[in-house]
């Protein structure tokens, strides 16, 4: 586990010591044995929708609008998105491997909507779905808190109903550190949308 | 199905599909459907794959006819059995065995990977090569309800005991088949009705109108929705004489039954002569058409509630053109040699829709000539009228100045190799057979499953469409909550 160690320094909120990088592949900690069937299904459209209101508890038609108004799951990226467009296109089943635009079109939607649910977190962070309790500086850096620690859990548990595993939870609480060095300023808030963003486009999320 | 070039005329041979199934009735790929043209043929026929091409080789040395002749047939393949034609590393014996195509190297048999690798046991995650209820939970409520479960739902269900969690199963997918995600306008059951129905968005009108509003194909969803839900009858898609109201109501998406009145149930065909999507408005006015025999139609029929597709010859089974009275009634060659070979079987099945209207004469009728009876709208012109939508026992008589032979074409006809006297008995052949039934778990195994049904999942597929024509007297739900028991569902 790492911990941070946060100080004031002139106006800037940095933390005193660099953290460790893991240096734990991608699943070591899993424990995982492989499955032989490798029988999974594709999230299509509708059941991402559905899912990351459920996740996100963010509103299905509002969570991501093209010019504002079109729907982008319904309408827009429907078959990117793995459904058929029966009424528009004749296609009257649904693809059977995924398209070029169907990453795009994915990280877009989840992209969308984890705005949507970190600007409500920051905006109440008492009552925060995912982000519960995170506190930021004023100009928007991330306050180490047991809060951080707990949104890493809570969005695991709501997006795969497991708990994170430790090199999950440091990925992620590394991830600020490049967040960080790229844009100081609003660090906190991008981070909340990058976790949410990183873990929603998963393969995890992807595929069930 | 095979194809033998005789001189510079080709000559179809669509027996063939049936020759084969009658020579090796136990394979998967003639149980519950019709075998496909590719097993024998390039994409399209006629161009012959290896494995047809090996047959070809085979009666050639034989010195035999290819012909109707099921005996022949077995002994000249009897050689073929040990060989691997499409050479893909499996014979064509266990290729037939399985289901799987002989003749491309693609199409290989796959064996259970549970038996096959030594992988099992346990993890943290998931119970592997066995019936995992945390896995087939999850999977419930991300096919079915449309969403994953909440954290709490699946620690709580985890706790159960495993008899208690099995039970939990069926409950969460009653619980599921009742969300929008599954019931609702645009959800599941609603989409696998489209190829069914194949809906053109350009022509809708009412509901979504578009800018040319023809059409309401809502109301063919309606049925189709109805019939799969709810403990109904999943046949009603092809015998309903009723329609079905779709309303919102909180939120809730509630399908009702129709009393059947004509034009007050919202569906213009007299309730004594309907067939549920066979002689729906969009059916009639789409497929039917301004033609004069149902061709199109019944090819749609076939392809959406049989899985058959009549376009590339699958699945013919020859009529004695004596006893089906197939002639050419419409003056379009079909009794050409080399168009009879299939049309003396597609024929006779569409003669059921003889009298069955599509819009032929709308002109006359809207300008009031053949139809005194449109003077009182409520009774829209009876039998004797030329009405759209309907059935009409003049219809042949105004055809007749276009096409003269075609009011001696009858009414019965046959279908999957049975006779019937009209249409009804045509809807009832087959949402009796084993196709139909077959199609109709098909369906919904692809959505559970995410895929068809797999060469080591034959038996369990096989049971389920068995079952849902008895155990489950073609209620939807209960062949449902036998599917999420099965291994292909349940074992990660």
């Amino acid at each position: 586990m790492i911990v941070y160690w946060w100080t004031l320094s002139g106006c800037e909120i940095r933390p005193k010591e660099p953290p460790v990088k893991p240096n734990v592949a991608a699943g070591q900690d899993l424990k995982a044995s492989l499955s032989s069937m490798n029988e999974v299904q594709r999230r299509r459209s509708q059941q991402l929708k559905n899912s990351l209101a459920k996740i996100l508890v963010v509103d299905k038609q509002g969570m991501c609008l093209e010019l504002g108004k079109h729907p982008c799951i319904d309408q827009v990226h429907r078959v990117f998105l793995g459904s058929m467009d029966a009424y528009n296109a004749s296609q009257y089943q649904n693809p059977s491997s995924a398209s070029i635009g169907s990453v795009g079109a994915l990280e877009r939607v989840v992209l969308s909507a984890c705005i949507m649910r970190a600007g409500m977190d920051l905006l109440n962070p008492s009552q925060g779905v995912i982000f519960k309790n995170i506190k930021t500086s004023i100009d928007g850096r991330l306050v180490e808190d047991p809060a951080i620690d707990e949104s890493i859990k809570t969005l695991y548990r709501r997006a795969f109903t497991r708990e994170p595993t430790s090199s999950e939870i440091t990925h992620l609480r590394n991830m600020y550190e490049e967040i960080y060095k790229t844009e100081p300023i609003a660090a906190g808030r991008n981070w909340m949308v990058l976790s949410c963003f990183s873990v929603l486009t998963s393969l995890e999320m992807a595929f069930f | 199905m095979i194809l033998l070039a005789t001189g510079t005329e080709g000559l179809g041979r669509p027996f063939g599909p049936e020759l084969f199934c009658r020579a090796y009735p136990d394979s998967p790929s003639c149980k519950g459907t019709q075998l496909s043209c590719a097993y024998c043929h390039q994409v399209v026929p006629p161009e012959l794959n290896p494995f047809g091409a090996s047959i070809k080789s085979e009666y050639t040395q034989a010195n035999e006819v290819f012909d109707n002749n099921e005996q022949v047939f077995r002994d000249v393949t009897r050689n073929l059995l040990s060989q691997d034609s499409d050479s893909d590393g499996f014979s064509n014996q266990l290729e037939i065995e399985q289901g799987t195509l002989p003749g491309f190297k693609a199409s290989v048999p796959q064996s259970n990977r549970c038996q096959s690798n030594a992988t099992s046991g346990e993890n943290e995650y998931y119970k592997l090569c066995q019936y995992d209820s945390d896995y087939a939970y999850k999977k419930i409520w991300n096919v079915v309800c449309g969403e994953p479960p909440s954290w709490d739902e699946f620690t709580s269900f985890k706790k159960l005991a495993p008899d208690s969690k099995l039970v939990a199963l069926k409950q969460q997918l009653e619980k599921c088949l009742e969300t929008e995600h599954w019931i609702g306008k645009d959800g599941v059951v609603w989409e696998i009705g489209h190829y069914k129905i194949r809906p053109v968005g350009s022509v809708k009108s009412g509901e979504d109108e578009s800018v040319i509003g023809l059409v309401d194909y809502y109301d063919d969803y309606n049925i189709f929705v109805y019939s799969q839900i709810a403990g109904h009858d999943a046949r009603d898609v092809l015998l309903a004489d009723y329609g079905v109201k779709r309303e919102k109501q909180s939120d809730r998406t509630i399908y009702t039954r129709l009393t059947p009145v004509r034009l007050d149930d919202g569906i213009v065909m007299q309730p004594e002569y309907r067939a549920g999507l066979l002689t729906s408005f969009w059916t009639l006015g789409f497929y039917l058409n301004y033609t004069a025999v149902a061709r199109v139609l019944v090819a749609q029929a076939f392809n959406g509630f049989l899985g058959i597709s009549l376009a590339t010859l699958q699945g013919l089974g020859t009529v004695d053109p004596a006893e089906s009275h197939f002639e050419d009634y419409d003056d379009k060659g079909v009794t050409k040699p080399q168009c009879a070979e299939c049309h003396r079987t597609i024929d006779p099945m569409t003669y059921p829709f003889r009298n069955y209207n599509g819009l032929t004469g709308s002109t006359q009728v809207l300008a009031g000539k053949n139809a005194e009876g449109l003077k009182d709208i409520k009774r829209l012109g009876d039998q004797s009228n030329l009405t759209p939508l309907s059935y009409s026992k003049t219809r042949m008589e105004y055809l007749a100045s276009k096409y003269p032979k075609i009011e001696q074409m009858p009414e019965e006809g046959y279908v999957l190799g049975q006779k019937v006297a009209n249409l009804r008995e045509w809807a009832s052949v087959v949402a009796n057979s084993d196709q139909f039934a077959a199609q109709t778990v098909k369906d919904y195994w692809k959505v559970l499953m995410g895929h068809e049904p797999l060469a080591y999942e034959q038996e369990e597929f096989e049971r389920a469409w068995k079952n849902l024509k008895t155990v489950h007297q073609y209620n939807i739900n209960g062949m449902l909550a036998e599917l999420i028991m099965t291994e292909a569902f349940g074992v990660p």
